[in-house]
């Protein structure tokens, strides 16, 4: 585990940072540490690695752009590839984490827990 | 890890659009970048940070600064090359299309400098082809023909004048067989003689060789064999081996030839075989008849006397080199053997010398009158094309001219520069390589037709020279 982040997970977050419109490699950077209370920590230099893979793969497409202080700055958007992976990512991420939360949350009951009485 | 061919200037890149040397994928990862730590610095100094402090901070939330660079780089790098290779092509396709449109509006011009490139290719590629069989190529079927040379002697005659001739007589072949330097000697003779009696007879360029002529150039017989030691003797029957062109004419390629006898002369001889197609000995002529020395020799020449005297000039010789053996190993020995031989001549030069010659006549002192002219013919065929290289860039030229005012519109609508040389590269490319698809069809037709009037000595028809 690498800064606290699951590895892979990297990919949803970003392709969500972006799923409101197109934002630069610092905003996505921002957002994340934002929402997530400053819980996850990724190294810019992995996220930027990130967006530019991604963009490889054609989930992202980028362009050169003027930031809010008139400075050249490389904005990403999320391709149609990109929006059905984040959709994708997520099912698959919550359904993984609610199957973890379930587990966690259990209490001894049910035959399983007779048994180990017994 | 640049992008292709990188030693190339970046004008020239640019024109043609192949990835900048990596240059500009490295640039724009610079410059996210640095935006990203500007951003950051600032942020971080907004919230109390002394500048020093937050430079660290920034730089210790992005990571291994060098190893991510790099990693980013390369990404770009490679995304960079395809997307430029994409417009590379598209641009090209683009370019051929107008090429091709814009040559079709002026058919007539066009076609103009398709034919005159045409003629300019043409000639050189029928003048090339003469060259290369005159001067440049061994004769046909001849296996390792760079250690066979022909054999001459320069003498000074009973007048005084020094020679130096490729004929010599029998005894003086009987002198070199034996030497170590020679792995073959063999020896030939061009003779015109008639076939058939009456009215069939026909007159043939036959050849009377040795039987060791064939093993010592390599050639195999196409059909049958060469006669061999045991019919190359006084007294053995007749045989014969027909010219390849001669077994198309008249026997119409039937391999049921051999064993038919033909009269040949005062003689007759026996078909064993037919010589592979284009085989016409060490010179460049056709030979429709090969004959053993002895019998045929001795039909010929009225007896047996010429393989005893010295006097009779009759014969070529060939030799191939042994092993390891320079020329001038060969010359000395053979030279020494000649003198010898001829010792008992007080009349005979005594400085006579044995020189070795290139097999391809045209090299040697063999050399006739035309194959001296063929470098010359080939400068004349280089003229004629820088001529119509000269022609074809002024009809070009007058073309751009008219069409100034096409081309200000075009530019005037946007049109890229590079777009516009791009459509004109590729229409002088449209035409250069019609000319010379033109030019190679053309000289597959007509070439050998060309080569037969410039230089009709040759047996062009059998050999692929295209």
């Amino acid at each position: 585990m690498k800064n606290g982040l699951l590895q892979g997970t990297l990919d949803v977050l970003v392709l969500k940072a972006l799923a409101w419109g197109p934002r630069h490699g610092y905003a996505v950077a921002g957002w994340i540490r934002e929402t997530t209370d400053e819980e996850l920590s990724v190294e810019d230099g992995a996220l930027y690695t990130a967006l530019h893979r991604m963009e490889k793969r054609k989930w992202l497409e980028s362009d050169w752009g003027l930031s809010e202080n008139n400075r050249r700055a490389k904005y990403y958007r999320l391709t149609d590839t990109g929006r059905a992976q984040l959709r994708q990512q997520s099912r698959d991420w919550t359904t993984y984490a609610e199957a973890v939360f379930k587990v966690l949350r259990a209490r001894e009951s049910g035959p399983a827990a007779a048994e180990a009485k017994a | 890890m640049s992008g292709g061919g990188s030693w190339l200037p970046d004008e020239l890149r640019r024109v043609f659009r192949i990835g900048i040397a990596g240059g500009d994928a490295d640039r724009e990862v610079d410059q996210e970048l640095e935006y990203h730590f500007e951003r950051t610095v600032e942020d971080l100094q907004r919230g109390g940070m002394s500048e020093s402090d937050a430079r660290q901070e920034a730089r210790r939330r992005f990571g291994d600064e060098r190893q991510y660079r790099r990693e980013l780089r390369r990404l770009a790098r490679g995304r960079d090359r395809w997307s430029r290779l994409g417009e590379a092509a598209e641009a090209w396709s683009r370019a051929t299309r107008d090429a091709v449109r814009g040559l079709a509006r002026t058919p007539a011009q066009s076609l103009a400098v398709v034919a005159v490139l045409t003629l300019g290719v043409e000639a050189n590629a029928a003048v090339f082809g003469i060259l290369d069989t005159v001067f440049l190529r061994p004769p046909a079927h001849i296996q390792g023909a760079d250690r066979v040379r022909r054999i001459f002697v320069t003498r000074t005659g009973y007048n005084g004048r020094t020679v130096t001739e490729q004929t010599h007589a029998y005894p003086d072949y009987m002198d070199w067989q034996p030497l170590d330097v020679f792995s073959e000697v063999a020896e030939y003779t061009e003779l015109t003689l008639t076939v058939g009696h009456g009215d069939e007879a026909e007159r043939r360029p036959a050849e009377l060789t040795s039987a060791n002529f064939f093993p010592l150039l390599g050639v195999r017989p196409e059909l049958g064999r060469f006669y061999g030691p045991e019919d190359d003797r006084f007294g053995a029957p007749g045989t014969v081996v027909l010219g390849h062109a001669y077994w198309q004419e008249r026997f119409a390629g039937d391999s049921a030839v051999l064993g038919r006898y033909l009269d040949i002369g005062d003689a007759t001889y026996a078909i064993v075989g037919v010589a592979p197609p284009g085989f016409t000995g060490v010179d460049l002529e056709r030979i429709d008849l090969w004959l053993p020395m002895h019998p045929a020799g001795e039909v010929e020449g009225g007896g047996t006397e010429w393989a005893e005297s010295r006097g009779w000039y009759w014969f070529n010789g060939v030799a191939r080199l042994a092993p390891r053996v320079t020329d001038v190993q060969a010359e000395a020995a053979a030279t020494t053997a000649h003198r010898v031989g001829r010792s008992d001549n007080p009349n005979y030069d005594p400085e006579a010398r044995v020189e070795l010659g290139s097999l391809i006549a045209a090299k040697s002192a063999g050399a006739s009158r035309e194959a001296k002219v063929v470098p010359w013919l080939m400068g004349v065929a280089l003229m004629v094309l820088l001529l119509a290289c000269a022609n074809v860039a002024n009809l070009l030229l007058a073309r751009a001219i008219r069409r100034r005012r096409e081309t200000a519109v075009r530019l005037a609508l946007g049109v890229s520069r590079k777009r516009l040389i791009g459509t004109a590269l590729a229409e002088s490319g449209l035409l250069a390589l019609a000319g010379g698809l033109a030019a190679v069809l053309l000289v597959f037709w007509t070439g050998n037709l060309v080569r037969s009037f410039l230089l009709p000595g040759v047996a062009w028809g059998e050999r692929v020279t295209t």
